[in-house]
């Protein structure tokens, strides 16, 4: 990741680095194109219709989006999660680069357990405790899973 | 009648607000600092094309762009007929399709750094699941050059399958059942391979024509991947 640098040398002057919403900002980076590519593909499955019809019954911009748009796109919202939760749990080189020892996410907290005595049997539990928030993610979304993430008119 | 109203473009606001100051700029320092000799980040020497210059100029720049590219391709060429198969497979297992869409994905949420750990234990010649086995099949990872790239494109493959069969489940469940049966009456099967091109190429192209734009996701994992791995 070439943009490490440059980031690490904009956070340390707003005291971002080794904070978590440091973090969360630079995984923004490539989560926010995801979801945007995620989201658009459902908000084209909305037809046109279903706004102007929205707008002749006296909806304005917002209440349209809110109580409209939002619930018909739900599906496409879970999915999107689902995959900016798992892309952003499993990331590895912002993590390493932004975080010294408070601000740690999970992977870099295993990472530091290899040590000059490195107890493999207890970085293995750590792993598979590193997978429960995963494996519990993806019980969430099952359900789209199964009907394959899409809208049915 | 027709509402036209453009204040919609106001919603990517708030992406590009946030994009700008952790995307943009830190990529235009990049660029800039390639113009320059630095030693320390206080006093940069301009130094025009002379990294680029070199760098194009250099075997081993080219070779291991050659790898990179090699290692994507073959990536691809292993991911997306294996994860459209197992999509397949799915598809036709009815409800149940969920547990294996579940079983799937359950790579996915492996932190990056734990799989290359998980993966040698697993082929540790003297400890491993597999590895004693392999081993006397004379597989060695250190010391031939092909049997790192299997091994590197086998844990690459288990990691990011995962994603390609939910994509794919999903455009291909997408494809109404009407679609398929009519394909199964004009006498296709289900396999594009070993049956008239006719089913595999129109359900290629419906399905396909859905869901480039994820694989354009898809091609980014795949590279962002290769790169931590290498």
């Amino acid at each position: 990741m070439v943009l490490s640098l440059p980031i690490f040398i904009l956070f340390s002057q707003f005291g971002l680095v080794n904070s978590p919403v440091g973090i969360a900002l630079v995984h923004c980076l490539f989560n926010l194109p995801v979801a945007i590519w995620i989201l658009e593909s459902f908000i084209r499955a909305v037809p046109r219709e279903f706004g102007e019809t929205a707008f002749l019954d006296g909806h304005s911009g917002p209440s349209f989006f809110f109580r409209h748009l939002i619930p018909a796109i739900a599906p496409g919202i879970g999915v999107a999660a689902f995959f900016c939760f798992i892309f952003s749990w499993v990331e590895v080189v912002f993590a390493r680069i932004l975080t010294v020892t408070g601000g740690k996410p999970i992977t870099m907290a295993i990472q530091a357990m290899f040590t000059f005595r490195t107890d493999i049997g207890m970085v293995m539990a750590m792993t598979c405790l590193s997978l429960l928030p995963g494996v519990a993610m993806i019980w969430f979304v099952r359900g789209h899973l199964a009907q394959g993430f899409t809208l049915r008119a | 009648m027709r509402i036209h109203d453009n204040r919609a473009w106001f919603l990517i606001a708030p992406a590009l607000l946030l994009l700008g100051p952790v995307g943009a700029l830190p990529l235009l320092a990049v660029i800039n600092y390639g113009f320059h000799d630095i030693f320390t980040l206080a006093r940069p020497h301009w130094v025009e094309v002379r990294w680029f210059t070199e760098i194009l100029g250099s075997d081993r720049f080219l070779a291991s762009l050659g790898r990179s590219l090699m290692f994507s391709t073959l990536a691809l060429a292993i991911q997306l007929p294996l994860g459209i198969g197992v999509a397949l497979l799915l598809l036709g297992t009815g409800k149940r399709a969920v547990w294996g869409l579940m079983l799937v994905a359950l790579p996915l949420v492996v932190p990056w750094n734990m799989i290359p750990m998980l993966w040698l234990g697993v082929i540790d010649t003297q400890t491993g699941l597999l590895g004693p086995g392999l081993a006397a099949l004379g597989f060695d990872w250190k010391f031939t050059g092909w049997h790192t790239w299997a091994l590197i494109l086998a844990v690459d493959s288990w990691h990011w399958l995962g994603l390609v069969v939910v994509l794919a489940y999903a455009g291909l469940s997408a494809i109404p059942p009407a679609y398929r049966q009519a394909a199964a009456i004009d006498g296709a099967s289900r396999w594009p391979a070993s049956a008239s091109p006719g089913t595999g190429i129109s359900c290629w192209r419906s399905w396909s024509s859905g869901s480039r734009r994820r694989w354009c996701c898809r091609c980014r994992s795949s590279s962002s991947s290769a790169s931590s791995d290498w």
